[in-house]
């Protein structure tokens, strides 16, 4: 079993717990389900007016400490994992005959006060950890799996050696190194939206060498599609083909052995439940509606999660023509914090048909424009995306996460984004996992 | 049930006792007091939608039994058997400025910005006014 951790929120936990070296230091960890594994919801570290000393000169935590953050963990409806460190251990860190001798005990008071919830223990030092989960029989092995960009990874987190090659790699190789390359080609990838920028977006990824990709869109091919989406043809015109079964074949023709899964729409349980399992997930949506969604899964299973926005306003006098990548990290500020989530819009755009309906007859309901687009303007954006994505996962420079782009003063314009504590949207979801309910969103009809 | 309206559902029912739950479509149905003579009845049910993406989204509009009638003038109102309520009314109430944007303000704390609470307290605002 893993546990997932932002990579930002680990580094504070480890410095934090590890301040009152070569004292010990504890936590505890609240957790949820998602897909299997566990993330992190919260941590609390215990200062050291918390701890006090044991029977046998270990520290413990006080009761009143430990019984108060319980039932804090308990009303939440979390799970725990208990840490603790042991500072001088270094990279072979382990958990003690002591502690093992404590846990055992310790299982059982927690079966009795967190009944049917995750139970595990994390043992930490500078450069390495141990971690057990209790099965409800036994215990087993605890991976801690920070996920950020690379550049926030503890050494102990990147995997060292690299894997062979494909030859077809080599001039990438030569920009991204060996280790690059083998992150690049590990991921899973899911593609929502396939038009116009969605589809370059799956055209390059399948390039760079992503190892699987989940496409996502109901739509089907029409010749207004022809002059913007990759890969197309007139005769998928004819055939009424669907986007997806173009974006399959635009990976297979690269790399003919990908798995590329489709799910058609995705307010379905099966495009959801995909998205849980990939390792990053890219938006190319034309609707606030589908970026709601994708916000909330994404904080709640701690998924990476780039949106591509493209816009054409002539209508001004100053023509407006660019578009802006938004990329919420785990941990780190989501589209709304970012501001860039119109609530108003996503709840026209999540209505049902009849709702709709009766709002436009009561003349409440917004006019769904076709808007301008330009194939040149996506790839410009879907470039400046990929980027972003191979810094998150190369290291290759820091992510620059939220950024817009002019055309017409051809620059690029830097965001400074901090996540809000009181957001609507990564508040509630972030760590929640497959407890926060993402099936909601589910159409019968979809 | 919608898990942010979980959250809120203790505040609910302090105010709204008789308020209930229900699925298909998700929604809470509750009863409020009518200002005499305004409208046929002295209490009516009221349901409120609760949309998918709640809080962050807001309610929009609110439902009232089919019947219920306001003195003088029509209510401004359409028949929701199209929303999975046959036998409702779909009530024309929207929470928006004089530019048309809307005024719904969610936080993740559902005491500091706008809550299901407060909506109601709109809704029932808008009924006494004569539905202006």
């Amino acid at each position: 079993m893993e546990l997932r951790i932002p990579a930002l929120q680990l580094a504070q936990l480890t410095d934090q717990l590890l301040e009152s070296s070569p004292d010990e230091g504890a936590a505890f960890l609240s957790v949820r389900p998602s897909g299997g594994d566990l993330v992190l919801r919260s941590a609390r570290v215990f200062d050291r007016t918390e701890l006090e000393d044991g029977e046998y000169g270990e520290l413990a935590l006080s009761e009143r400490a430990q019984i108060e953050e319980l039932g804090r963990i308990k009303r939440g409806g979390h799970g725990l994992i208990e840490v603790h460190t042991h500072p001088l251990s270094g990279r072979t860190v382990q958990f003690s005959s002591f502690d093992d001798e404590q846990l055992r005990k310790f299982v059982r008071y927690i079966g009795h006060k967190l009944p049917g919830r995750s139970f595990g223990a994390l043992v930490l030092s500078a450069e390495g950890y141990d971690g057990r989960t209790w099965t409800g029989e036994a215990f087993e092995k605890l991976t801690l799996r920070p996920v950020g960009e690379k550049v926030l990874l503890p050494k102990w987190a990147v995997p060292s050696g690299s894997s062979a090659i494909h030859p077809r790699f080599d001039r990438q190789v030569r920009a991204l190194g060996h280790e690059g390359q083998n992150s690049v080609s590990a991921l899973r990838v899911g593609v929502v939206g396939l038009g116009g920028t969605g589809s370059q977006v799956v055209q390059q990824l399948a390039h760079l060498g992503v190892r699987e990709f989940v496409v996502i869109d109901p739509d089907r091919v029409d010749q207004t599609n022809l002059p913007r989406l990759a890969g197309a043809t007139w005769w998928d015109v004819l055939l009424h083909r669907k986007k997806s079964f173009v974006a399959r074949r635009q990976v297979r023709r690269v790399r003919h052995n990908v798995k590329v899964s489709v799910a058609g729409n995705l307010r379905s349980e099966a495009a959801l439940r995909a998205l849980t399992g990939v390792d990053l997930i890219v938006g190319s949506v034309d609707n606030d509606g589908a970026r709601l969604i994708l916000a909330e899964l994404a904080a709640a299973h701690f998924i990476p999660y780039l949106d591509i926005g493209v816009g054409i306003d002539r209508e001004e006098s100053q023509p407006e023509i660019g578009g802006r990548v938004a990329f919420s990290v785990p941990g780190g500020p989501c589209l709304a914090c970012a501001d860039e989530l119109d609530f108003a819009e996503a709840a026209e755009d999540l209505e049902s048909p009849a709702q709709r309906t009766i709002r436009m007859q009561r003349g409440y309901a917004r006019d769904r424009t076709v808007e301008p687009a330009l194939m040149p303007l996506n790839t410009v954006l879907v470039g400046l995306a990929m980027v972003e994505i191979l810094a998150y996962f190369t290291g290759v420079r820091p992510v620059a996460p939220f950024f817009r782009y002019d055309l017409v003063l051809n620059r690029i314009r830097i965001q400074n984004v901090t996540r809000s504590d009181d957001c609507a949207v990564c508040g509630p979801a972030l760590g929640m996992g497959d407890d926060h309910g993402i099936e909601r969103y589910v159409l019968s009809e979809a | 049930m919608h898990p942010r309206l979980a959250e809120e559902w203790q505040d609910i029912v302090s105010i709204y006792p008789d308020a209930n739950c229900l699925a298909s479509p998700e929604r809470v149905e509750l009863s409020v007091s009518l200002t005499p003579g305004q409208y046929s009845l002295a209490r009516t049910q009221v349901a409120i939608i609760v949309p998918p993406g709640y809080r962050a989204t807001g309610p929009d509009g609110f439902l009232v039994p089919v019947g219920l009638q306001m003195t003088g003038s029509p209510l401004p109102a359409s028949d929701a058997a199209s929303v999975g309520m046959p036998g409702w009314l779909l009530v024309s109430f929207h929470l928006i400025d004089a530019t048309g944007q809307s005024t719904w303000r969610a936080t993740a704390d559902p005491k500091r910005g706008d809550n299901f609470v407060g909506y109601m307290a709109s809704v029932e605002s808008f009924l006494a006014r004569g539905c202006v």
